[in-house]
């Protein structure tokens, strides 16, 4: 048992004589004993000599645990949101990926100066020739130039080009042409 | 509140921690409601009975346990952990120098006990008030958490992170200097 301990628990006269051994170092008589029993009991009731704690004390802290929890839900929406924008950039690239070549009209090959090479096939054109004299002459005729027929669809494109490529393969400056352009 | 005592009353302030880490409020509610005043009375006998620095320092306290209550060891006891977080926190008030003149409201002697008819009664509470008011912030630790708080030495050893034969050394030479100090009433009659 400490000695305070001692102190607190017992009267002076109720001490035995093992008790009065643990003492006699801090107190040398009745009189010292009672200076710190009553010390010990005025300490005791001076604690409770308090005021109550504000009632916004708690409020505030009912308003940090709002704030803390709300950056948790902060934190999850951005990373949705960060999850759902990676998810529709890296759909769009990927739909953005087309084929090598966007042409327009089936078949047709246009060269960077913008001309068409001659064996190139072109869509079918009307060539109207100017009128000529007509009382001497038979009456004008639209010629029309012969023309391959229309080219593959969009889908069998890759194939058509395939095929192109055999029969261009003769002429050497179309082939390096192509090849530019591709 | 009776929404708070329903849920948590059963529940052991270490149970109380991991709810609280996950937000919940009525657990928080409930050991505000266990500990809020005890801290509060700590801090206001601790820091100069002053009411709005203890009241800063109890918000700041808990809102520490909001912020760390993951980091609580399991097995440990959450009481002598709070108090030496509270500790800590008192050590840091009083090596600020200028706060400790500021704050100095109550003057050393000054009682706020209840009237008494024993005259001599009252001038050894007042003495007995002067002696605590002058004690360093480690003496007065120590004599709060033994002679109010009641907290037994190994509790003590621990909230002050002090072994326990410093903490039994510690107090007996407290009790002697405070005897010294009251010896004065040594032949007066103290007792009702």
């Amino acid at each position: 048992m400490q000695p305070d301990d001692i102190i607190q628990q017992k009267e002076w006269h109720e001490l035995t004589t093992e008790e009065k051994k643990i003492l006699q170092t801090l107190v040398s008589d009745e009189q010292e004993f009672n200076i710190l029993k009553k010390m010990m009991m005025i300490a005791d009731e001076t604690a409770t000599d308090v005021p109550q704690v504000n009632p916004s004390v708690q409020q505030q802290l009912h308003r940090s645990i709002k704030k803390s929890n709300q950056k948790w839900y902060y934190a999850a929406a951005a990373i949705l949101l960060i999850t759902a924008s990676a998810w529709f950039l890296l759909r769009n690239e990927k739909d953005n990926r087309s084929p090598i070549v966007t042409n327009p009209q089936p078949g047709e090959i246009i060269k960077k100066d913008g001309s068409t090479p001659k064996d190139s096939i072109v869509p079918q054109k009307e060539i109207i020739l100017p009128k000529t004299d007509t009382t001497h002459t038979a009456p004008a005729q639209k010629t029309e130039i012969p023309v391959a027929p229309p080219g593959p669809s969009s889908e069998k494109l890759e194939t058509s080009y395939a095929s192109i490529s055999t029969l261009l393969k003769d002429d050497s400056s179309l082939m390096a042409f192509v090849t530019e352009v591709y | 509140m009776a929404i708070r005592s329903l849920l948590y009353q059963d529940h052991t302030d270490e149970e109380l921690l991991p709810l609280i880490a996950g937000g919940s409020s009525p657990a928080f509610d409930e050991l505000y409601h266990r500990y809020g005043q005890k801290m509060f009375s700590y801090f206001f006998r601790m820091l100069w009975k002053n009411k709005e620095l203890a009241e800063d320092q109890t918000q700041e306290l808990f809102l520490k346990i909001i912020r760390y209550a993951k980091r609580f060891e399991a097995g440990r006891s959450f009481s002598t952990w709070f108090y030496s977080i509270a500790h800590n926190m008192c050590k840091n008030e009083y090596r600020k120098e200028e706060t400790k003149m500021k704050y100095a409201r109550i003057k050393p002697g000054e009682s706020i006990a209840g009237n008494e008819k024993n005259l001599d009664l009252q001038k050894f509470k007042k003495a007995v008030n002067h002696c605590i008011g002058r004690l360093n912030e480690e003496k007065k630790s120590l004599f709060i958490l033994r002679f109010q708080e009641h907290m037994s030495i190994p509790e003590i050893s621990t909230i002050l992170n002090i072994p326990e034969g410093t903490i039994k050394s510690r107090l007996f030479y407290l009790l002697k200097d405070m005897k010294e100090e009251l010896s004065e009433f040594k032949t007066i009659h103290i007792y009702p």
